[in-house]
């Protein structure tokens, strides 16, 4: 066949130096496989040895070994590998004799077993002599420079790309939490579904994204990604926190009893002044507290303790929740209703805080000019760094280098805290995963923040063109899926009995059980090769690929085996990794350690600058704070950058007027009925879902919950459940087999339960021994006119296979294949939500997807 | 060693590396002539097109590592000039040494009790 290397030899005439640096590179052939070394193997009848290597990266690779015919899709994907891969290279196409948008083939081979012994010398022949040539052309297909171009465009808008309104996390920088100034310690306030005028970027404000509560505090406003843009244009409905119905706290008790400098000191006497530097004072006297009639009994030493509760420095204990702060029978109703307010947007005027006596009504908000709301006294925690106030001319922190503003619109961690989330794609052809297999994922710096199996790029796309003949469908299966091909040539034939065949028998026979088993141990053993090559261990991978093709070419060695399999479970650390902790119960109580450090300091500067009103004097010690342990009722500060955002307050009265505190109608406040102490426990659980979530998820590739119903195989057996179609064969019945299971559900119990298989097939063949004998002599007789349904279900290695068809006039006319891939391609999300990146991998490898199953 | 012998130490390394760096050259000419290919500049994502540049913020919590970097870093920086030394001042600087150690691995003992090791 021609053989010009036209796009993949160097430019230049062949002189004494490049012959010997040809030859020296044809000896040294690098093999990039595609779709991967796991398809390649089982066209090849030993490992590799020595006359070439496989590569994991086009970069070092010099050929690009193509196996088998695949869709246009996956042969673009193979076009990017061949254009990133250096000059001189050589492309190998094994059975298509084109692949569009790739070039003519360099080489062209059968595909066919050990196809690579006649590839191999062709390659060396075409690198030693055609390295360089006069004319190549640069390799730019029209479809691989208009992916290039629009990628590159995107480059150029990726920071607007930023997801908005993740499901679990708050949104960003505005932060409803700190009420502290006020005491209101809004639990359960839902802020969400704020109508505020200035939401240009808030595209998917999903009111369901507010955070209530990472995962170890309790209610924690994690208002982030409000971009508030207080203007002035706002309406006054103000606070409408009306269902707030923390009904069954028993009395307000606030048990100041150690808040020695608890210096409130909320009276007028907080003379405004300049209020530069120091939000102590305001501008007016905003918030006149000194008239406040908190009239809480039982506070001897505070006299307006309702302000400044700021909640929840003891993140921990959560069991010693309110034994402080007793919002009993608070009802919040941040009314708003702005009587007498012109402009003041924050009117806090009729704030029935239910609590008894303790009414707001006082507050003497009337002065509040344009800068009304000082925040100073009323500070509700806006964290207004970075948000555009619409202050002309104050520029409120979005400035250079600006924390809060670079990551304002940043998508949050389960921490709360904004991160770059980098979209990250594993395959089609990562030597790590079952070659043909894309996983796309969103990284969250090393966790996976979501993951899914690529069901956009299935296997060689076969299913589009059934043939017509019936009789065909067993080569056509058998084409289908190179993973299994005996047991889908098995199916065909099954299913073909079971419509043809006049008794209706499509029980398997003996001897078809021994083929099913013996492909079960090979591809498990293959499955091996590759879960050993993304757990890196290169000697469990090169063991699993010996044994493999042993067992491929019928000299298996069921006692070197079973060693391997003995030494695989003694593995040191191996059983830890695969099902131990990977986030430990002292990891999250360091989190909360954490959250509740830095919760601490911010709490302290809301001493120092946001109580301009209240005036908090700067107490030696925190304790003053303290209301204990309200974990419920956590605010959670610590993602919040307010040291910054105060220094951007400092002196700015901030006109907010118009506050949209308000319309908060859908505030799902009245969600928030907190009817005693075990509500808060329950409500906590409620909210943290991703708490939960994590702790569910610490284990390797443990599926969270119920394992869904389709899942089969090895799979569900892992998980203790008795799934397996061969219970209901004759042939394995009266061999009394029952199915290998497990109780871990995690990839540690997938490994187990996949080696016991191999040991269990490999005993079941030796039980059959001599009595398999050939293979059955049942013709089918294909009658060339009828009609009618034909069924067959068989348990391939990944789970159980269900093939129904419809004949019509002795025509194929319908054909639908159930695969175990597609339900545990759904697995996916699940098993690597919030894991470490290489625990995702290993739990997505454990589940063993076949791409080849999946079909769009 | 003569000053002069060591100025022609320098002189000989300066002329082999800039000999080396002449071969590199040499040997980059004699591969012909390179061609634009469009896909060459994406860096290989196993078959995807990945020009977003890495270059992302990272998280905060990695701040723990940060500052067993420096304190393991800074202990290098001294441990040199100490190596030098080692032999005249005998066991002493031995002892010293360890004590300098001992703090630094009370430090990471810490770090390991507060959980800082562990992935966040």
């Amino acid at each position: 066949m021609e053989t010009t290397m036209r796009y993949g030899a160097r430019k230049g005439k062949m002189n004494f130096f490049r012959r010997w640096m040809a030859k020296s590179a044809s000896r040294e052939l690098c093999l990039f496989p595609v779709p991967g070394p796991d398809i390649l193997r089982i066209y090849q009848s030993g490992p590799l040895n020595g006359e070439a290597r496989l590569t994991a990266n086009p970069r070092e690779a010099n050929v690009l070994l193509i196996i088998g015919d695949m869709n246009p899709d996956m042969a673009e994907q193979a076009a990017i590998v061949y254009a990133q891969m250096p000059r001189p290279r050589v492309l190998v196409l094994a059975g298509p004799k084109h692949l569009d948008p790739l070039p003519h083939p360099d080489v062209h081979v059968a595909l066919e077993k050990d196809f690579l012994q006649t590839a191999l010398p062709a390659v060396r022949e075409c690198l030693s002599s055609l390295a360089w040539i006069d004319e190549p052309e640069p390799y730019q297909p029209e479809a691989l420079v208009n992916e290039i171009e629009e990628a590159g465009k995107q480059q150029g808008h990726m920071h607007h790309h930023h997801h908005h309104g993740h499901g679990d996390h708050g949104h960003g920088d505005h932060d409803h939490s700190q009420h502290s100034g006020h005491g209101h310690s809004h639990e359960g306030h839902d802020h969400s579904a704020h109508s505020h005028a200035d939401h240009g970027e808030h595209e998917g404000h999903d009111p369901s994204a507010h955070q209530h509560g990472n995962a170890e505090e309790g209610h924690n406003h994690d208002h982030g990604n409000h971009d508030h843009g207080h203007l002035s244009g706002h309406k006054k409905e103000g606070h409408d926190h009306s269902a707030h119905t923390h009904s069954a706290h028993e009395g307000h008790d606030h048990s100041h009893e150690d808040h020695k400098n608890h210096g409130h000191s909320h009276s007028g006497e907080a003379e405004a002044g300049e209020s530069k530097g120091c939000h102590r004072a305001s501008d007016k006297p905003g918030h006149d507290h000194g008239t406040h009639d908190h009239d809480h009994p039982q506070h001897t030493k505070h006299q307006l303790e309702g302000h400044s509760h700021s909640h929840g420095q003891q993140s921990g204990e959560k069991k010693d929740s309110h034994s402080g702060h007793d919002h009993g029978a608070h009802h919040h109703d941040h009314g708003h209703e702005q009587e007498g307010h012109e402009l003041s947007g924050h009117q806090h005027g009729e704030h029935s805080h239910g609590h008894e006596g303790h009414s707001h009504e006082e507050h003497d908000h009337s002065q509040h000019e344009e800068h009304g709301h000082e925040h100073g006294g009323h500070d509700h925690g806006h964290n207004h760094g970075g948000h555009d106030h619409g202050h002309g001319g104050h520029d409120h922190g979005s400035g250079f280098m600006s924390m809060i503003a670079m990551t304002k619109d940043l998508p949050r961690s389960t921490d709360g805290l904004p991160m770059e989330w980098s979209d990250v794609q594993f395959g089609p052809f990562h030597p790590g995963m079952p070659g043909g297999l894309r996983l796309s994922m969103k990284l969250d710096g090393d966790t996976v923040a979501e993951a899914e199996a690529d069901q956009e790029l299935p296997s060689r796309n076969l299913l589009a063109s059934i043939p017509e003949d019936p009789a065909a469908l067993p080569e056509y299966l058998e084409a289908i899926n190179p993973m299994a091909p005996v047991t889908y040539r098995l199916l065909a034939q099954k299913a073909q009995l079971n419509f043809f065949d006049e008794a209706g028998n499509s029980a398997l026979t003996l001897y078809e059980a021994v083929l099913l088993e013996k492909e079960r141990i090979t591809s498990h053993l293959n499955w091996l090769a590759v879960f050993a090559t993304a757990l890196g261990s290169g000697w469990m991978r090169d063991q699993a690929i010996k044994h493999y093709h042993r067992f491929q070419n019928g000299i298996g060695n069921m006692e070197q085996l079973s060693g391997f399999i003995r030494r695989i479970k003694k593995m040191p650390y191996l059983k830890l990794k695969l099902s131990a902790a990977v986030h430990n119960p002292g990891g999250t109580e360091k989190h909360s350690e954490e959250a509740a450090g830095t919760h601490k300091d911010h709490h302290h500067e809301h001493n120092a600058d946001s109580h301009s009103g209240h005036c908090h004097e700067e107490s030696g010690e925190q304790k003053p704070h303290d209301h204990g342990g309200h974990e419920g009722h956590e605010h959670d500060h610590g993602a919040h950058g307010h040291g910054e955002e105060h220094d951007h307050h400092e002196g700015h009265g901030h006109s907010h007027e118009g506050h949209q505190h308000g319309e908060h109608d859908h505030h799902s406040h009245e969600m928030h009925q907190h009817t005693g102490h075990e509500t808060h426990d329950h409500h906590e659980h409620v909210h943290h879902d991703h708490a939960s979530k994590d702790e569910k998820n610490k284990v390797t590739g443990a599926v969270p919950g119920q394992l869904p119903d389709d899942i089969t195989g090895p799979v569900a057996r892992a998980a203790g459940i008795e799934k397996d179609h061969r219970l209901e064969e004759a042939v394995y019945q009266q061999a009394g087999w029952t199915p290998v299971t497990a109780a871990g559900n995690n990839a540690w119990s997938r490994l187990m339960v996949r080696l016991d298989e191999i040991e269990q097939s490999l005993r079941f063949i030796e039980k059959a021994g001599n009595d398999s004998g050939k293979e059955s002599s049942r013709k089918i007789n294909i009658p060339s006119v009828g009609m009618g349904n034909g069924i067959a279900h068989i348990e391939s290695p990944r789970g159980i296979v269900t093939l129904k068809f419809h004949i019509h006039e002795g025509k194929l006319a319908h054909m639908h294949l159930t695969t175990p891939s597609v339900a545990l391609a759904g697995l996916v999300k699940p098993v690597t939500e919030q894991q470490e990146l290489a625990d995702a991998l290993i739990a997505v490898n454990s589940l063993d997807i076949s791409p080849w199953e999946i079909n769009p | 060693m003569a000053p002069l012998t060591q100025y022609l130490l320098l002189l000989g390394m300066g002329i082999t590396t800039a000999g080396l760096v002449w071969m590199l050259y040499l040997i980059k000419q004699s591969l012909g002539q390179t061609l634009d290919e469009p896909g060459k500049d994406i860096p290989a994502e196993s078959g995807n097109l990945a020009p977003k540049p890495a270059w992302l913020r990272y998280h905060v919590h990695y701040y723990g590592y940060a500052l067993l970097f420096l304190a393991f870093d800074m202990e290098m920086a001294y441990m040199y000039p100490w190596a030098v030394v080692y032999r005249e001042v005998g066991i002493l600087a031995l002892l010293d040494m360890g004590v300098f150690l001992m703090i630094l691995f009370l430090g990471l003992i810490y770090t390991w009790t507060q959980l800082g090791l562990k992935r966040q």
